[in-house]
């Protein structure tokens, strides 16, 4: 059955034989598994891989998770005489908003990190996770394997 | 009669010395980087990481202008490489799937040789050593010995035919064989039209899943500056990591001299964890970790330690 499959996707099936081949195959279990796999391997090797298919989503999750732009705006004409122009209340709470909006924002984005953690001897804890990226990236041996055997999701 | 001997044997020993001297071995160097490149080659070696030898099957050919490589792990859990022009992918089964990695680049054996050795001729001396049997193939050996303290030295053998580099010991100061590739089975092809070769084996009872990252390409972002770079290494790649937990960017930088290889990487510590300091040794890669305002700073390579810390104790910002 793979090797069907393979066939299809390498359109070594004949034009005549294309309707019969994917009626025999649709009828059997699995082979929607077993196609979705072969579309992968197919679309990696044409450099064609994009995302999985909630591509829309992961997209908005990454904006989402993108920092605010809070500068860097033209400024025109209309800008300039809006600020001229006398402060009415509902401006000042328009402002206030905003500031607190930007300041919450900044606060997410701010690195949480310390600068008197005490430390760890690195013999203590050996930092696999560094080494792993090393090896996938500059290994000159077999560990250049080694990242997408841990990294692999059971 | 005797005396007439040992003349034609000192002439004998001199025109070999003379054509050897007349070959310049930094030009053998790259031809070496050529054939590795450029050869249509199918074959097995032998991969030696410290005390585990693991073997490699390769299949390399060129289609046209493009460059096809097709490496498959032949020890252990089964792990293939598949690299066309500048698109490499890995594949690795494990008990329950396979993982699809994109990589950005691969520098295994054969292919090892930068395309130019200028900047090795500023770090390293270049020799002839002996002609040996590799392979069932008549090799030179070329011996690479550092100038400075700052990485190891290497021995290639070198195809006496078709200049493909066929064995390859890196070793420290004191002759010990960190790491060690050698082809045991060797088979130069002509002309390759047909490319069934190139795809993976695939194994419907997993699942094949690819792994993706969210990487991203940074130039321009960085805040840091190394006070004392190891002469001959200069950054050959920089990418950064989104820490999904802080929202911040983790930093991955790659140095080369055009042999050896060092990750700097750079991260902010989340709070509540231990910063890692010091150093280690493992299975001749080395490991220098420091703690910097904030920022993890950890070099790794199979370099001398003293490289390494040339990084983590010269970092600034």
């Amino acid at each position: 059955m793979s090797e069907k499959i393979s066939s299809l996707f390498d359109n070594e099936v004949e034009q005549k034989n294309l309707d019969k081949e994917i009626s025999a195959l649709s009828a059997k279990s699995g082979v929607e598994r077993h196609w979705k796999y072969y579309q992968v391997v197919r679309d990696v090797l044409q450099n064609n891989y994009t995302s999985s298919p909630d591509l829309s989503a992961r997209i908005m999750d990454a904006i989402d998770k993108e920092p605010t732009q809070i500068s860097g705006f033209p400024q025109n004409s209309n800008t300039a005489s809006a600020i001229a122009s006398p402060l009415m209340p509902w401006k000042i709470l328009a402002y206030g908003c905003a500031f607190l909006a930007v300041a919450g924002i900044l606060m997410i984005n701010v690195p949480k990190v310390s600068y008197d953690e005490p430390v760890q001897l690195v013999q203590e804890d050996i930092p696999v996770e560094f080494m792993e990226k090393h090896y996938a990236t500059t290994a000159l041996n077999a560990n250049y394997f080694i990242k997408a055997q841990l990294v692999a999701k059971d | 009669m005797m005396r007439k001997f040992f003349f034609l044997a000192l002439i004998c020993l001199s025109v070999t010395n003379i054509a050897v001297a007349i070959e310049d071995p930094w030009k053998i160097l790259v031809d070496a980087h050529q054939a590795s490149k450029t050869l249509n080659y199918q074959g097995i070696f032998h991969l030696k990481n410290f005390k585990e030898i693991q073997s490699m099957e390769i299949t390399h050919a060129m289609h046209g202008q493009d460059e096809y490589t097709r490496m498959t792990l032949m020890d252990g859990e089964p792990g293939e490489l598949l690299s066309h022009g500048k698109n490499t992918f890995v594949y690795h089964s494990n008990e329950n799937n396979v993982v699809i990695q994109k990589r950005a680049h691969h520098h295994l054996f054969p292919s090892v040789l930068p395309s130019s050795p200028e900047n090795l001729k500023k770090v390293y001396t270049l020799s002839f050593g002996q002609v040996q049997r590799v392979a069932d193939r008549m090799a030179q050996m070329l011996i690479l010995i550092p100038k400075d303290d700052f990485r190891h030295q290497y021995h290639f053998w070198i195809d006496q035919e078709t200049a493909l580099p066929l064995k390859m010991i890196v070793s420290n100061k004191s002759n010990e064989v960190i790491e060690q590739a050698s082809f045991i089975k060797l088979k130069i092809i002509g002309a390759e039209k047909d490319l069934s070769w190139f795809k993976p084996r695939i194994d419907l009872s997993k699942e094949y899943v690819m792994d993706e990252k969210e990487e991203v390409i940074l130039p321009g972002l960085k805040f840091w500056t190394f006070r004392k770079v190891p002469k001959g290494f200069s950054e050959m790649n920089a990418t950064a990591t989104r820490n999904k937990e802080i929202n911040v960017l983790s930093h991955h930088l790659i140095y080369s001299d055009g042999l050896s290889y060092i990750s700097v990487f750079i991260q902010p510590v989340q709070t509540g964890l231990k910063p890692k300091v010091g150093s280690i040794s493992m299975e001749g890669t080395n490991v220098s970790a420091t703690y910097y305002r904030g920022y993890q700073v950890m070099a790794v390579g199979t370099v001398p330690m003293s490289t390494l810390e040339s990084f983590t104790k010269s970092i600034s910002f």
